[in-house]
């Protein structure tokens, strides 16, 4: 009796251990989709997230492919959000480099209003990185099932992880309690 | 004004390290006549340039100067000059103004080698031959995908199944099978499924009539059969056309089981362009059956490729000029087409952004307005944002990678125009005549690159038909021979 309940003690304790609270937080990121936890963000394991921050980061100038530097993206977007802060904006300003809709002058080269963006799945992927508009979620879950892109779209609306061909998870992402 | 021959010719670098030596001989330039009187007193009575009684007294004139001309009968005041070595003649260049070319890259932001390729398993390829190493984009069911091989030769299989196991990639073989089945009689083809048959060359001539039957009972907007002439096939094995051979059938094949073998993506974010994906789009074919009659087929296929449905009918004609005799007739056509767009809408619950008719055959002003009356009014529930007429057939050369614009011109309810364009590997350019309801004169270049890239039952580089036009096209064949 004592053991087993020592053993919800420390079960309970490790609910509370700063691992626990940022598997939490980074959940709630990829539920909520569109907060960033920057107020509650000290209760986290910052470096945690730093780390996997910086090896998605390092993923990202070694894949070629779009479509998984898209499922790269929205991860790091999803742990930006959950560090806030300096991280988030670091994020944010490096985001339409790297999704290629920065043109030279610097100006962004789609319109979030534009509807018509989503009838190219993969330019709806990235815009709606971008835009986060909750329209292009509907076009996004639309997408037909068994497809790529509808692999990448559960990613970004924080229901499915990196897919394998595109590296998986790695250790320092699983972030779990 | 000096005119040069382009000499170079660019090696294109194909997968597998094969390469194509791209012909690259600028023979034609657009020329605009601007001053007829100017010209020679010989034609001192072509007032208007734009008339085509002026283009057809100036095209003689020039020929007897030595330069052979072709006029555009929609713009007569813009000529195609062959080009010989040496300057043109003073008093030519004080009469006519180049119409310059441009790089397709320039015109529309991209050309046909930025677009992407994505197969299934995450997976961009450069190029559609990829399909031979990827899994297919999509597919109704992911199970294994079995297609009966039926050869009249042994050899013809030996052949295939080396080919198969050569260049296809282990994890395609795990996802189709090829069944082979020895040929006891040609009615062996008339079975349900996806059918490849390998063929004696001389069975595919002797038993034609047979062979369109059983290929026309087998179609539902596509066949399902596939005919491989055995002796070609043999030809191919050893040569370095072996890759591009097996691609181009499993494609073909993957298409005919109901697959999308890859998505094009379009390397764009011009919002005009991006009205292609989701656009219907109608390939119009029309074949002669007898004196006075044609059959026109309509073969409806979505913007990712596959075919929706498809409607025939039979019309009287006039003349050699295909033109529908009674405009009734042409309505009840569209009304077909009508109830097949409305079935799709139905089943897809999705209204396209664009419709696009296209056809080979040049659209007239009255088909624009009977089409546009049908498929472009805002109120009807079909509606669409915009409707785009388009045909294309062989022009004259003007260099690869280049598009020209012959001349645009304002018409109820839209603009009507032509663009002559030669892609990278094509040997002469392509005539593009369109009528559109948007105000975008490029829309029909995008949309004809575009369109070309999604017939997944040829994959050759230099192929210029578009891919509903060439399904309905054959589908007409193959119904006009079991006749």
């Amino acid at each position: 009796m004592e053991k087993a309940i020592d053993a919800i003690v420390q079960r309970l304790l490790g609910l509370l251990s700063r691992r626990c609270v940022t598997a939490l937080g980074l959940w709630w990121t990829r539920y909520r989709r569109r907060s960033v936890l920057n107020k509650r963000s000290h209760f986290l394991d910052r470096e945690l997230l730093e780390s996997c921050f910086r090896e998605l980061k390092t993923r990202l100038s070694q894949v070629e492919d779009e479509l998984c530097r898209v499922a790269l993206l929205g991860w790091m977007d999803f742990v930006a959000r959950a560090h806030g802060g300096e991280l988030y904006r670091q994020f944010r300003e490096l985001l339409p480099g790297v999704l290629g809709l920065r043109r030279l002058n610097g100006s962004i080269l789609i319109n979030c209003r534009e509807k018509l963006i989503c009838n190219e799945p993969l330019l709806c992927l990235k815009a709606y990185l971008f835009c986060k508009k909750r329209w292009m979620e509907k076009k996004l879950r639309s997408l037909a099932a068994g497809t790529p892109y509808a692999e990448v779209a559960r990613v970004l609306l924080g229901e499915g992880d990196i897919p394998e061909e595109c590296g998986g998870r790695s250790e320092n992402c699983a972030i779990k309690c | 004004m000096q005119l040069r021959r382009a000499s170079s010719s660019p090696e294109v670098r194909y997968p597998g390290g094969f390469k194509s030596t791209v012909r690259n001989d600028i023979t034609y330039r657009l020329y605009k006549l601007v001053r007829a009187p100017a010209l020679d007193s010989e034609i001192a009575t072509c007032y208007e340039v734009k008339a085509v009684e002026c283009a057809k007294e100036v095209k003689r004139l020039l020929y007897r100067k030595g330069i052979k001309a072709r006029f555009f009968v929609e713009y007569p005041d813009v000529y195609a000059i062959k080009l010989n070595d040496g300057n043109l003649p003073e008093w030519f260049l004080r009469s006519f103004s180049e119409i310059k070319p441009r790089s397709v890259r320039e015109v529309l932001g991209f050309d046909e080698g930025d677009l992407r390729y994505r197969f299934g398993g995450m997976v961009q390829g450069k190029w559609p031959y990829d399909v031979r190493r990827h899994k297919p984009y999509w597919c109704p069911a992911l199970r294994r995908l079995s297609i009966e091989v039926y050869y009249e030769r042994p050899e013809y299989w030996e052949a295939l199944e080396r080919l198969f196991n050569r260049h296809v990639d282990g994890v395609l073989q795990e996802f189709v099978e090829l069944v082979p089945r020895s040929l006891k009689g040609i009615w062996d083809l008339d079975r349900g499924g996806v059918k490849l048959a390998l063929l004696d060359g001389e069975t595919l001539e002797r038993n034609v009539r047979e062979i369109a039957e059983i290929k026309s009972r087998s179609y539902n907007g596509l066949s399902t059969l596939q005919l491989v002439n055995g002796d070609t096939l043999l030809g191919v094995v050893g040569g370095r056309e072996e890759v591009y051979y097996i691609a181009n059938l499993l494609s073909g094949l993957l298409f005919r089981s109901g697959c999308i073998p890859y998505y094009v993506e379009l390397p764009t974010t011009h919002a005009e362009y991006l009205k292609l994906p989701r656009a219907l789009y109608v390939g119009v074919g029309l074949k002669k059956i007898s004196e006075g009659y044609v059959r026109g087929l309509a073969v409806l296929m979505t913007g990712l490729g596959n075919v929706v449905g498809y409607v025939d009918k039979d019309f009287h004609i006039k003349g050699t000029s295909m033109e529908f005799l009674e405009e009734g007739e042409l309505e009840e056509f569209i009304d077909s087409i009508k109830e097949a767009l409305e079935r799709y809408r139905n089943n897809a619950h999705t209204v396209p952004d664009l419709i696009v008719v296209a056809r080979s055959r040049k659209f007239h002003d009255a088909e624009w307005e009977t089409l546009r009356r049908n498929f472009a009014r805002r109120w009807l529930r079909l509606s669409s944002s915009g409707l785009l007429l388009m045909s294309s057939y062989k022009h004259v050369r003007i260099g690869t990678s280049r598009a020209v614009e012959v001349g645009r011109t304002t018409v109820d309810g839209g603009l009507h125009g032509v663009w002559l364009v030669q892609l990278s590997n094509f040997r002469s350019a392509v005539k593009v005549s369109y009528f559109y309801t948007g105000n975008d004169v490029t829309l029909p270049l995008a949309a004809y690159i575009y369109l070309r890239s999604l017939d997944f039952t040829s994959l050759t580089q230099n192929r210029t038909s578009l891919p509903p036009v060439k399904y309905a096209r054959n589908y007409l064949k193959w119904m006009y021979l079991s006749q």
